[in-house]
């Protein structure tokens, strides 16, 4: 696809979203009872394939962070139900699908039994890692939908497990265009025997394509089990009633936000092979109950590999306005109706191949921030100040003692912004990956060769305020034997921010003491060698205050001070009031 | 010698079940909860159903409760004080960073029952692999207590990275606690749990501590005043995972009751399983709040290892019991056009319209009622529904919906259902098993009225309507086995070498169990009638997820080799997840249980209590099957004599349930009085 027809592509997708709800579908209207019954369908049928994919997947990566995507469509495209998985992949299905379409031919060119299968970046919006399963299903031999699975592997070729320095998509993972791995039922043996010879981990490739396969599989019966039993035109009756219920839902909310155009700042720490700061900046349009987010004024594309490509710009927009917007409620294509998104080709949040985007979560990520940044004005008791924006991951790998390879990834909550009637709480994991969990250390310990020196809080990490920031926490590893570590992280340079007045937070950090004691920090690092007895110093952000700090309760600062989230020197210096010297 | 009387107590109701082994006579009774103080309402109970002379004759009394979880969900508990190792203070805290509700921006979790400044570092450090790093400094002990005290902690909890591993220094902390005049509770990590994972260790031996002391004085007050009722038999309590354990263990270990309020009725259902001969069943529990369900496979309820209670992970057994919020009592409301079904519900104040007492919010029960489904409206004790009240609310619900009364009726229970049937679909989807060839079993008091409806929605073809169907929970109570269990995180490969040392493991384990306490609670029951079960948490090398297999054992070593269990697991694996792998299989957990049979049962039972025969009625009812109203006979079930065969469309009166049975289906009475509702229309 060129890069008009892609950004053509985008401006129908929010032009047909507008114009194809309800009775223009020409069929009758559902009834409210069986729309209901059947939206609880589809999101059981969801569901079912997350249990299916995590119940049945090899790598911690899938069933340990979730991180990955599984959801049902219809023939148009249209989500109908995903999986609560990765946030971020919100939506981003449906890029897959269409890409997958063009390239076998078309939907004519579907037969059951068939399985596309993706690695190409540019098509699955995500690095080739994020690889993709696209399974048409067919009802008595009618096409009458897709199950998508999109999963992170650990390995598929890329010239590290983990790379924050790639400066082309041909170094970042080998590239399975929308293939065709299984026709009618029968796996292309040459294919993937080619796909599995190409992995340091071809076991673990092999185990969670499977998983996926499974999981797919699970979601198109619990699909056909709908439509045997209501029928193909209630069906359809009942989704297009869902998704206006989705789209009359979405726009309740945004009717209530001021119109006006609301730009936001932010900054990537540097594009992974220049060292330099990678400013950005974006916009909110509200008219009425429609939303855009302009991403035209975005930076070049980058020669490291923190380029967006358009479908995962787009899942960052709609997960930053689900994150205040939609509570809890499962997310349909109606949802996103609202929502158009605006690109310049050939910048950041819009590559063209072959720049490279191994790194296009972390600048989704930054955005997904920066939306809540740019909103902050206009929903002043909805968005809390900034938090430590990253998952601090550690990709680490090395070899065993009976001389394995072994590869490995733990990921570290960081501090929340204040919100704006209460203090941060507990470190989280960003917003846009909610359902991942770190990886217990007595996990660690029993797996790996490190030993944790502490896991704790940090003092005075958080931003000061009215309404304190959370803290963040620091993380030492001791590497008992040798080994290798990626460090794919943001906002070690600029901090999360305060809001209305309220403190900065300290930013991430990560030093190597090496085993004579002495250390040095670094930013974002492809294979940074670890030696033995050397200590990996991951120290995470805390979350930004908010309100100015003379507005605390001195009850709330010496609390504070007991609990020990608090030092009293720095209590003291930022809130004098609360000790009488105000 | 085996008369016993089962009490749970449920959210909205204390139920009682009383079985007089030597004549078979069965009593039942049902009294209102009294969150305040629950023995109140177990004492009226008693008092009311059962009566001093019988409650004299009874040997056991067996137990199920909320007491421990409401005071989890109520923050009434210990001031509680943990000990950590230094440097890992929060642990408790800072949980594993994942949020409940997903796309929430502002949500954060409830605060820790401990604060910070109650969490305090000791100076030590275990690997992995047992052997010390850092020794054990009691000065940092000391200190502690002087906080503690300060702070009136009634309760310290030690949770010490990888004492799962070594427990040489939480032992050495309880010593050093102690030694430093510390003479409140102590919980120690490794006695809750020998599984690996430091917050959910951490989060059970906190919730141990606890809940610990309230816990304790009620077990106590609850045995005073039954004593004082004249009952002279043990007590016993249900554990989360199923089976049942002395109240004296229990005021030991007393995180494992955390969940014995909705296990009860799964058991029973395991054992009703085994009675009947149902090789895989699952369990539908319609309450007033919520329904309740669980796969049961061979006559066992699943059990899974970890827990989760308002947010707290407990990593203990747990039978798997899925709850959502749809019961009788669920509220239906309409959200723009839609009409959506609970998960708020009208519990049982006000509760729904039809109770009369000032609810004005239509529930499920309202629905059922307004077609008919309840029958006349006749409950325990004289007390009728108002049914015109019903209808009154669902005729406003349906105006903005443009449906007539019975049209928005039929909406609310197809909707209830579908929730229920989903809910249904994931357990069975979890397991690798298909809902189609369960048998459904429907109690609670709104289970029964369900059953054809979820069997239709699943294509189930069999649903069992157990005797004392709105009672069945505490009638669970009655057949459990005394059972205790431990488990260690002990990674070894599945061979030769690593087999031996996970026996050995296995021997330690039962020897802990035995320490636990004596091995009969009454003495009653001879030692060679105790069964050890070992159970092995395998997997793939490298996988994290684990299946927990139970090989052949003997006197609780493993007597399988090494290659008969990896096939049981490899079987297992590819039922579960529909393939299987080449690589290596390793032992990652290894678990031990010891089951104590109480006198069994002699199985004798007087079915004439279900009811009073009466006189057959008939009434109009809306039928699901034919999709329209139709003449449903009204019959009580007392009246139906064992063997008796009957077809839908009929409803079946009890005390406390109502049991619908739609058009489509047939009716028979099994030998033990149990109702077998057939499809009579299933391909």
């Amino acid at each position: 696809m060129t890069a008009i027809a892609e950004m053509t592509a985008i401006a129908q997708e929010a032009v047909v979203h507008r114009t194809g709800a309800g009775s223009a579908s020409g069929l009758p209207d559902a009834d409210p009872i069986t729309t209901e019954v059947i939206r609880h369908g589809l999101d059981a049928a969801a569901d079912q394939m997350r249990i299916v994919l995590r119940r049945t997947a090899f790598s911690p990566v899938i069933y340990e962070m979730t991180d990955f995507a599984a959801a049902l469509y219809d023939t148009e495209i249209r989500l109908l139900a995903q999986a609560q998985a990765l946030p971020l992949f919100l939506g981003t299905l449906s890029f897959c699908i269409e890409s997958a379409l063009e390239k076998v031919g078309g939907p004519e060119a579907l037969a059951p039994g068939d399985i596309i299968f993706s690695t190409d970046g540019y098509d699955i919006g995500s690095h080739p890692q994020d690889a993709t399963i696209v399974v048409p299903g067919f009802f008595e031999g009618e096409l009458v939908g897709y199950a998508a699975v999109k999963a992170h592997h650990m390995d598929i070729g890329a010239k590290e497990i983990y790379c924050t320095n790639t400066v082309d998509v041909f170094q970042e993972g080998v590239i399975f265009p929308s293939v065709k791995i299984y026709r009618a039922g029968e796996r292309q043996e040459d294919l993937y025997r080619t796909l599995l010879a190409n992995s340091r981990m071809p076991e673990a490739l092999d185990g969670d394509l499977n998983a996926q396969i499974a999981a797919a599989k699970t979601g198109l019966n619990a699909f056909y089990r709908i439509i045997e039993r209501y029928g193909l035109e209630t069906l359809r009756a009942s989704v297009e009633r869902m998704l206006d219920h989705g789209e009359e839902y979405i726009r309740g909310v945004f009717s209530e936000i001021p119109d006006g155009r609301y730009v936001g700042h932010g900054a990537m720490d540097n594009n992974g092979v220049d060292d330099e700061l990678v400013p950005f900046e974006l916009a909110v349009e509200v008219d009425g109950s429609d939303v855009i987010v302009d991403f035209s004024a975005s930076p070049p594309p980058q020669r490291g590999p923190i380029n967006c490509p358009v479908p995962t710009v787009v899942s960052a927009s709609r997960i930053a306005i689900m994150a205040f917007a939609a509570g809890n409620q499962s997310a349909n294509e109606g949802h996103f109706r609202p929502i158009q998104v605006r690109t310049k080709p050939n910048t950041m949040f819009h590559p063209i191949s072959p720049t490279p985007i191994f790194m296009y979560g972390w600048p989704a990520l930054q955005a997904v921030d920066v939306i809540h940044r740019a909103l902050s004005d206009a929903m002043p008791d909805l968005i809390p100040a900034g938090n430590g924006g990253d998952l601090c991951s550690a990709l680490w790998w090395g070899t065993d003692e009976a001389g394995n390879f072994w590869g490995d990834a733990a990921d570290h909550y960081v501090g929340v912004g204040a919100n704006p009637s209460s203090d941060g709480g507990p470190p989280l994991m960003h917003i846009s990956c909610s359902g991942i969990r770190n990886t217990p250390i007595e996990v660690i310990e029993a797996k790996r060769p490190f030993l944790v020196e502490r896991f704790e809080y940090a003092q005075d990490t958080g931003g000061v305020g009215t309404y304190r920031g959370g803290l963040g926490v620091d993380v030492y590893y001791r590497a008992l034997a040798e080994c290798y570590l990626t460090l794919p992280w943001e906002r070690m340079r600029t901090p999360p921010w305060g809001l209305k007045g309220g403190g900065e937070a300290r930013p991430n950090r990560f030093r190597l003491r090496q085993p004579d004691g002495t250390a040095r920090e670094s930013f974002k690092a492809t294979g940074v060698y670890c030696p033995e007895r050397s200590v990996l110093e991951f120290e995470t952000a805390g979350g930004g205050g908010f309100g100015p700090p003379s507005g605390r309760k001195p009850e709330a600062v010496h609390v504070d001070i007991v609990e020990g989230y608090v030092s009293e020197e720095a209590a003291r210096a930022s809130y004098p009031h609360a000790f009488g010297d105000g | 010698m085996a008369t016993r009387v089962g009490v749970d107590v449920g959210g909205t109701f204390t139920d009682l079940v009383f079985y007089d082994d030597e004549t078979g006579e069965v009593r039942v009774g049902k009294g209102s909860t009294t969150p305040a103080s629950p023995d109140e309402g177990v004492r009226d109970v008693l008092a009311e159903a059962v009566g001093a002379d019988s409650l004299a004759a009874a040997s056991y009394f067996l137990h199920g409760t909320t007491v421990g979880i409401n005071s989890l969900l109520e923050r009434k508990g210990a001031v509680v004080g943990l000990l950590t190792t230094r440097g890992f203070r929060d642990v408790l805290e800072t949980r594993r960073g994942d949020r409940e509700r997903m796309y929430d921006l502002l949500w954060k979790p409830d605060p820790p029952l401990v604060p910070r400044r109650l969490r305090l570092p000791v100076t030590e450090r275990v690997r992995a692999d047992g052997s010390i790093e850092t020794p054990f400094h009691a000065a940092d002990v000391a200190a502690a207590v002087e906080v503690f005290e300060a702070e009136g902690v009634e309760s310290v909890a030690v949770v010490f990275i990888n004492a799962y591993a070594d427990p040489e220094h939480e032992l050495l902390a309880v010593e050093a606690l102690r030694s430093s005049g510390f003479d409140g509770e102590i919980s120690l990590s490794h006695q809750v749990s020998g599984e690996y994972r430091e917050y959910e260790r951490s989060s059970t031996t906190v919730v141990d501590a606890y809940v610990r002391p309230r816990v304790s004085s009620y077990l106590r007050r609850l045995e005073d005043t039954l004593q004082g009722q004249g009952f002279d038999g043990e007590f016993l309590i249900t554990r989360s995972g199923g089976g049942a354990m002395t109240f004296a263990e229990a005021e030991a270990r007393p995180f494992e009751t955390i969940m014995s309020g909705p296990v009860a009725g799964a058991v029973g259902g395991g054992e009703l399983c085994r009675e009947l001969g149902i090789e895989q069943a699952i369990t539908a529990d319609v309450g007033g709040t919520s329904f309740d369900t669980c796969l049961i496979v061979d006559g066992r309820p699943q059990v899974k290892y970890e827990g989760n209670v308002v947010g707290m992970p407990i990593q203990s057994p747990w039978v798997d019991v899925r709850s959502i919020g749809a019961g009788g009592g669920s509220v239906a409301y309409i959200d723009a056009g839609l009409l959506r079904v609970g998960p708020r519900s009208a519990g049982a104040d006000p509760g729904p319209v039809c109770y009369g007492r000032g609810g004005t919010e239509p529930a499920v029960t309202d629905a059922a009622a307004s077609l008919g489904m309840l029958a006349f409206g006749e409950l325990a004790g004289g007390v009728a529904l108002d049914i015109d009240a019903s209808r009154a609310a669902l005729h406003e619900l349906g105006r903005e919906l443009a449906l007539d009364v019975d049209g928005v009726s039929r909406g609310v229970i197809t909707i209830a259902n579908a929730a229920m049937a989903n809910a249904i679909r994931s357990i069975t989807v979890e397991q690798g098993q298909d809902p189609r060839t369960a048998s459904l079993i429907a109690f609670g008091g709104a289970g029964p009225l369900f059953g054809t409806l979820l069997a239709r929605e699943l294509e189930i073809t069999s649903v069992v309507v157990p005797n004392y169907a709105g009672n069945f929970s505490a009638w669970g109570l009655l057949g459990q086995d005394v059972t205790r269990s431990a488990a260690l995180t002990a990674i070894r490969r599945l061979d030769e070498a690593g087999l031996e040392g996970t026996n050995a493991v296995l021997r330690d384990l039962f020897a802990s169990l035995e320490r636990r306490g004596t091995s009969s609670p009454d003495g009653s029951s001879p030692d060679d009638s105790d069964v050890q079960e070992a159970a092995l948490d395998l997997r793939y090398v490298g996988q994290e997820y684990t299946l927990t297999i139970g090989p052949p054992s003997e006197n609780g070593a493993i007597t399988a080799a090494p290659a008969a269990i990896a096939e049981l697991f490899t079987e297992s694996y590819d039922r579960t997840f529909g393939h299987t792998l080449s690589e290596p299989i390793e032992i990652a957990a290894v678990r031990a249980t010891k089951r104590i049979p109480l006198a069994r049962k002699t199985g004798q039972r007087t079915v004439g209590v279900l009811g009073s025969a009466g006189e057959e009625r008939e009434l109009e009812a809306y039928s699901f099957t034919r999709g329209e109203p139709l003449t449903f006979a009204v019959l009580k079930r007392g009246s139906l004599a064992a063997g008796a065969q009957l077809q839908g469309p009929v409803i079946v009166l009890e005390e406390t349930a109502t049991t619908y049975v739609d058009a489509g289906f047939d009716l028979e009475v099994n030998a033990d009085g149990t109702l077998i509702l057939s499809d009579a229309e299933a391909a």
